[in-house]
Order: structure tokens, then C-alpha cells, then sequence
């Protein structure tokens, strides 16, 4: 990896749950639609599994993977092809750490969710689009998992410690 | 949200941003050399941005590399900004743009 140039995109939010939920948000086949615009993502989520995503309305492939880490609950590796795009797959992690919400509680009360999204092909033709996607994905995960716990974790919060 | 706002309403802070926008994934003196800012001023700004996560960053080796994250921004328009909105405030940006690049 250290030869790898580096990565193009790197998403952060903070979310109020646990590394446990947050995890079970994007592994659980039938909850992801609610956060990632309808899309429904397949995947046993162990390392070397598939991975596959499919279009809310006509149930095409949308993109398609496989898993090259799986770590629960902290860290998932898994590349990501989008269908009818012939270009090598890019890399996606999530990482998942817990983080102190300064206001709202203490430590494990919040989770630091990064994804990276990085090693796409040179003029990649899907880097746009994937740009636009991650934004609202990340924020609409936050809003599903907080309003289960019913308090929304506001922009203060300290880093976990490096 | 305060935090975010806060942060932004610094022009050093905003080319901090724009510097990332331009090229993301900087280190610290990757960024303090165009902004003719010293290291430690530009720590200070970082630090600020990176509480109000508008900053990200990843380690790649011994280096720290800087992200604008734009997902507080993306939370604020999402509150502010009604999806059917969206379209036409694009148009109006655009008319903006274009006026204003003629003159």
C-alpha cells in the first residue's frame, strides 16, 4: 500500500451509536437501502465473499466487489466495479472508530465512520459520480441510526486520540 | 453546527479549504507553502477545521493527509436547501457565473 498513491476521496461523519450498530448498518443486506438511495447490497462480508449491488427499480447490477478485509466491528475492505464501466475496481474502506462526544456523553457514545475511496483508474469515467454519492449516503446513515436512538450528535465532538 | 460555522467565517480557514478543493490529500507543509502561512498558524487553522469536520484525514505512512469533508455542508444544505429547490438555485448559479465571468 505504501507504494499506492494517494487516496482520492476521504469522507468523515460522526455518528451517535455504537462501533457494534453502525456496523450492523452496512453489513445487513436489508438495512442499506435506507440509507444508500434504495440500492440493495448483497454480500456475506467475509474476506474473499462477493459483493454486489443492485438498481432500486429495474434490479440490474449496479456495481459489484469482492470483500479483502473484514474486521468486525472497526475495518472492511472491498473493491468496487461499477457494471458497463470498463475500468479497473477501485478500493472502498470503511473504518469505524469510537470517538468522545464532547457534549452528548462519554466515550463509546460516538462512533468516527471514515470511508476512503481511493487506487480508481487513471481518468476514471465513474470518479464524479462516486464523488456526488458518498456526501449523502454518509449523512443519511447518520440520520437512520440517530433518529433510533433518538438523540442527534450536533458537529462537537473531539477526535480520537492518534 | 456552530463549530462549522465558526470555522468558516475565517478567510485563512476558507483557503485552507480551497487550497483542498484544488488538491486534496495534502500534508501540513504541502499546505503552508502556497498559503504563505506559517506551520503552526496553519496547525491552528487545522485543528479548528478538523473539530468542525470539514477536515478528514488519513495516514499513509508517516504522513498526514489532509481531506476537505464536505459532509457538515452536505447536512446543512439537506436542512436549509428542499430537494426540488436544488435545480433551479443551480440555474441561478449558473446565470450568476456566467454574467459575472462576461463582464
Amino acid at each position: 500500500m505504501s507504494t499506492s498513491p494517494k487516496p482520492e476521496f476521504v469522507y468523515t461523519t460522526y455518528i451517535r451509536t455504537t462501533p457494534e450498530k453502525l456496523w450492523a448498518a452496512l453489513t445487513t443486506d436489508d438495512v442499506v437501502p435506507r440509507y444508500w438511495f434504495g440500492n440493495v447490497v448483497k454480500s456475506s462480508w467475509g474476506q474473499g465473499d462477493a459483493v454486489q449491488s443492485f438498481d432500486k427499480d429495474d434490479g440490474t447490477l449496479d456495481w459489484d466487489g469482492e470483500v479483502l478485509e473484514s474486521t468486525p466491528p472497526s475495518k472492511l475492505v472491498f473493491t468496487f466495479r461499477v457494471e458497463g464501466v470498463p475500468e479497473k475496481a477501485s478500493q472502498v474502506t470503511y473504518l469505524i472508530e469510537a470517538a468522545e462526544a464532547v457534549e452528548f456523553g462519554p466515550t463509546g457514545d460516538a462512533v468516527k465512520f471514515t470511508v476512503i475511496h481511493e487506487d480508481f483508474a487513471t481518468d476514471s469515467q465513474i470518479i464524479h459520480g462516486v464523488s456526488r454519492g458518498w456526501p449523502g449516503i454518509l449523512s443519511n446513515l447518520k440520520t437512520m441510526l440517530e433518529s433510533e436512538t433518538g438523540t442527534p450528535l450536533g458537529l462537537m465532538w473531539k477526535p480520537p486520540a492518534e | 453546527m456552530d463549530e462549522v460555522f465558526k470555522a468558516l467565517a475565517d478567510t485563512h480557514r476558507r483557503e485552507i479549504l480551497d487550497c483542498l478543493r484544488e488538491d486534496n490529500g495534502q500534508t501540513l507543509s504541502q499546505l503552508a507553502a502556497p498559503l504563505k502561512m506559517s506551520r503552526q498558524a496553519v496547525t491552528k487553522h487545522l485543528v479548528i477545521l478538523e473539530r468542525a469536520n470539514l477536515v478528514t484525514s488519513v495516514f499513509r505512512g508517516r504522513e498526514k493527509l489532509h481531506y476537505l469533508n464536505p459532509v457538515p455542508l452536505h447536512e446543512i444544505s439537506r436542512r436549509w436547501i428542499k430537494p426540488f429547490e436544488s435545480a433551479r438555485l443551480e440555474t441561478l448559479h449558473q446565470l450568476k457565473t456566467k454574467l459575472e465571468t462576461e463582464n
